[in-house]
């Protein structure tokens, strides 16, 4: 009995996984059409009439900071240097320790001034506004107390003055063109676009001249070389799918733009929250699913950002588990949404695939690592067995990787011979401790224990020191 | 047990070594590809300032040339350094090898979206009036984009003629394509004035008058500064239709005229605050002195852009400085945070501060840093009904 249960258990993993993997092929097919299509409007579409266009619609780029000093000079700077007609920068400081806000004054001879702001998100106290003397460059930078990533977006979304707002991270590279290939979705459907995600790209490795990013590389890092594989499965071979189909199931903290006036409506981020941006996107679908108004959430896989990812393993560890309770506090607000066909695609798609293979996935994959050797010594599988069924979970991994890498060629990086045999070097090692060791994190996550701090202790090098780390 | 699944394993395990071998080829062709169509977009470069030095059609041009879209982007990238004589030769170099019969020929084919559509923006930027009977067919063309470069090209060939199709087109597209369409009309400048007036004057009396576009057409008299387009314009800002004094407000901005400043003095009271906000900023604009007594009132105004817009047109203004620092003092808060943010974005704050370490602050600026002194927390809550 205990061997027909074992092995039925054994079989139920691999079934798990195969079905993972068949919806991730899937939605690499879905994505490869999605691309394909966007390609051809960004190349032949005459994109860039928009920076010669007053009709393009203005945005507020807003930046929380917390001990950014490494590089927030020239990752404002880098902003600043946006392709795109109408745009403010707007810089919060959250109750930094380090020099971030003596910095910005100093780099951009800042004035403190009597701004006022609309309260219409509530936030910890404001101590201070700041604009450039000389307004050569459309930038306020607000100094308030600590309150988190959450209260100080919703400090930067209550300063910004234009009708869309573009949360970023203080530490990233923004394409030039992406405020255009972004704001472009807006404009062609302003009634119904309520919101549009971005494509991050890992930052490590690459060379970074004058605030923009001349050569992306691979880096050293076996950390950072996994979250390569990571952002493309996520955001080349999954996202433009999902947003196909209006599931989009998030839009990262690091690219999302959204309609100011939505998000105040939405009462802004949740402070507090450890995946603020998960949180707002599904707010974002389950106010219009439930209102019944006509929305879309588009992904813009042109605007590409580039962001530093942890490059060790502690500080990925911290990440990993902060994001997997963000994730756990979602999936537990918004369990209403689980296959609730009032919900659309989101309800009966979306949220399903998101619950069942990423929250609940580290348990199966957990209980699988504890069943397998079990059964094994048991007798109730054969070595012969449990090394095939590694194997085939091992290349129904790698395919969708290789599928995400395939799909990622059209954007031309990392095709240097030397890179591509590292990428698929990796492909097929990742499986062997690094994802292993990701599971054991997100069940750390769940486990609870120390609360884990809501801005991510990373040690920054800034945007320019990253070349081949 | 093992047997069941050995299906499963060469199942995975040759899809797994397929995308491996797929991909690496992918890599190292792309790869090859990108490098070779570097080299020969500089061979084509090279053999077009040859042909062009020698003043010599080659006769029996290789015949690879007129279909290759790398060489249809060399062309039309050299053709845009060039001017007068040059770029004819280079427009019948064009017509000579054949490149604007392979575009069409590919225009015509539905088959491929893309190459459609590159081919598209090739012919627009290649074409020269022979081609403009095409191009209108172009713009009647289902996909959008298609027609904006189509437009774009009729724009750039200066057919006035196409004027009245191109916004036409546009009442038929959505609300951006319809501003790209519109947009398109501003490369013709201040000679397509008469025709834009003569369709909005036909249109606002006609039965339905598309409103977007209408408001598009008067927003393309103002860009491109037809000076005798006042009366049109008026005739708009005198209408019931908000977007279109919207509009009208702005373009008035751009042109000024005899009666415009009074008129905008009158659309400060608008009912709409979208207008009360244009006509301020088009007050700015024609920076009208006269306007000045008018303006103040609109810092009051319950709407933060209309404040914010009057604040900018009062700095805007000779003795505009004067009149912000005056209002710090009034008994509107309101009013004094626009004016104060203003006098700070001007760089006025920070002057008035230089000047006061210097010892050589004038009573203004006393009025001004003392004002910064007592000024309220900026957590106050400011927010106006209706606006967020």
């Amino acid at each position: 009995m205990i061997d027909f249960l074992l092995t039925t258990f054994s079989v139920l993993i691999l079934a798990f996984y195969v079905a993972l993997q068949v919806i991730m092929v899937i939605l690499a097919v879905g994505s490869a059409v999605a691309l394909r299509r966007e390609q051809i409007i960004q190349r032949f579409g005459r994109v860039e009439d928009m920076l010669a266009s007053d009709l393009a619609p203005p945005v507020s780029i807003v930046i929380p900071a917390y001990n950014e000093a490494a590089g927030i000079v020239e990752a404002t700077r880098s902003i600043a240097m946006a392709s795109y007609p109408r745009f403010e920068i707007v810089i919060c400081n959250d109750g930094s320790k380090d020099e971030t806000l003596e910095l910005l004054i100093e780099a951009f001879d800042l004035i403190k001034v009597p701004y006022p702001i609309r309260a219409n998100l509530p936030t910890a106290h404001v101590r201070g506004v700041y604009k450039p003397r000389k307004s050569t460059i459309a930038l306020t930078v607000i100094d308030k107390e600590n309150g988190g990533r959450a209260d100080a977006l919703n400090a930067a979304i209550n300063t910004a003055r234009y009708p869309y707002v573009m949360a970023t991270d203080a530490d990233v590279i923004i394409d030039s063109a992406a405020l255009i290939h972004s704001m472009r979705l807006f404009a062609e459907d302003r009634q119904r676009v309520v919101a549009v995600g971005g494509n991050i790209r890992p930052l490590n490795g690459g060379s970074v001249r004058h605030g923009h990013l001349v050569d992306p590389g691979i880096p050293k890092s076996i950390f950072a070389r996994y979250q390569i594989l990571e952002y493309v499965r996520s955001f080349i071979s999954s996202k433009p799918a999902w947003a196909a189909i209006n599931a989009l199931p998030n839009i990262s903290g690091a690219f999302g733009i959204f309609r100011r006036d939505v998000v105040v409506e939405l009462g802004g981020y949740t402070s507090g929250h450890f995946g603020e941006d998960l949180d707002l996107t599904m707010r974002v679908h389950r106010h219009f699913q439930e209102s019944g108004e006509p929305y879309r959430i588009r992904y813009a896989p042109g605007a590409v950002v580039w962001t530093e990812v942890p490059p060790t393993r502690a500080i990925l560890r911290r990440q990993r588990i902060r994001w997997h309770r963000g994730l756990m506090t979602t999936v537990k607000d918004f369990r209403s949404s689980f296959f609730n066909p009032k919900h659309g695609t989101v309800g009966m798609l979306m949220w399903p695939f998101v619950v069942i293979f990423e929250y609940l996935a580290p348990i199966v994959e957990f209980v699988g690592y504890l069943i397998v050797p079990l059964a094994l010594y048991l007798g109730a599988v054969s070595l012969p067995t449990v090394a095939i069924l590694f194997l085939i979970a091992l290349f129904l991994g790698a395919v969708t990787s290789l599928l995400g890498l395939l799909l990622d060629e059209r954007y031309g990086y990392f095709n240097d011979p030397m890179e591509t045999l590292k990428l698929v070097t990796l492909v097929f090692i990742e499986n062997l401790g690094l994802r292993q060791i990701t599971v054991w994190w997100r069940i750390r996550a769940m486990m609870g224990g120390k609360a884990t701090k809501v801005w991510g202790n990373m040690e920054r090098r800034g945007v320019t020191q990253l070349a081949s780390k | 047990m093992a047997d069941r699944f050995h299906w499963w394993l060469w199942a995975s395990g040759s899809a797994a070594l397929i995308c491996t071998v797929t991909l690496i080829i992918v890599k190292l062709a792309h790869r090859a590809w990108l490098r070779w169509r570097g080299v020969r977009s500089a061979h084509y470069i090279g053999a077009l300032g040859e042909i062009l030095s020698r003043q010599m059609i080659p006769a029996d041009p290789p015949k690879g040339w007129a279909a290759d879209p790398l060489f249809h982007a060399a062309v039309v990238e050299y053709r845009l350094t060039l001017t007068g004589e040059d770029r004819e030769f280079i427009d019948r170099f064009v017509a000579n090898v054949g490149i604007l019969d392979v575009l069409s020929r590919q225009i015509r084919s539905r088959l491929f979206p893309a190459r459609r559509l590159r081919a598209v923006s090739s012919f627009v930027d290649l074409a020269t009036r022979d081609q403009i009977p095409r191009l209108r067919t172009l713009l009647n063309d289902s996909t959008h984009a298609v027609a904006i470069h189509a437009a774009t090209g009729l724009s750039r060939l200066g057919d006035i003629d196409s004027i009245t199709t191109i916004l036409d087109r546009a009442v038929m597209a959505p609300p951006w394509h319809a501003g790209r369409l519109a947009d398109s009309l501003i490369r013709m400048g201040p000679s397509a004035g008469g025709w834009i007036r003569e369709w909005i004057e036909d249109r606002i009396d006609g039965p339905l008058p598309p409103l977007e576009t209408v408001a598009l057409a008067a927003r393309v008299l103002g860009l491109i500064t037809d000076i005798e387009a006042e009366p049109v314009l008026l005739r708009l800002l005198h209408s019931d239709q908000a977007e279109w004094r919207v509009a009208a407000a702005s373009a008035l901005g751009s042109i000024g005229g005899e009666h415009t400043v009074s008129e905008l003095v009158i659309a400060l009271t608008d009912e709409s605050w979208p207008v009360r906000a244009r006509a301020a900023a088009a007050i700015g604009d024609l920076a009208a002195p006269a306007a000045l007594d008018e303006l103040a009132p609109a810092l009051c105004d319950p709407v933060w852009w209309v404040r914010q817009n009057a604040a900018e047109a009062v700095g805007k203004l000779p003795g505009g400085t004067d009149t912000l620092i005056d209002v710090l003092n009034g008994s509107d808060p309101y009013a004094a945070d626009a004016a104060l943010h203003q006098l700070t974005i001007i760089g006025h704050v920070a002057d008035a501060a230089d000047r006061a370490r210097q010892g050589v602050a004038t009573t203004r600026d006393v009025t001004l840093l003392s004002h910064i002194g007592r000024a309220p927390d900026v957590n106050r809550d400011v927010e106006v009904a209706g606006i967020q």
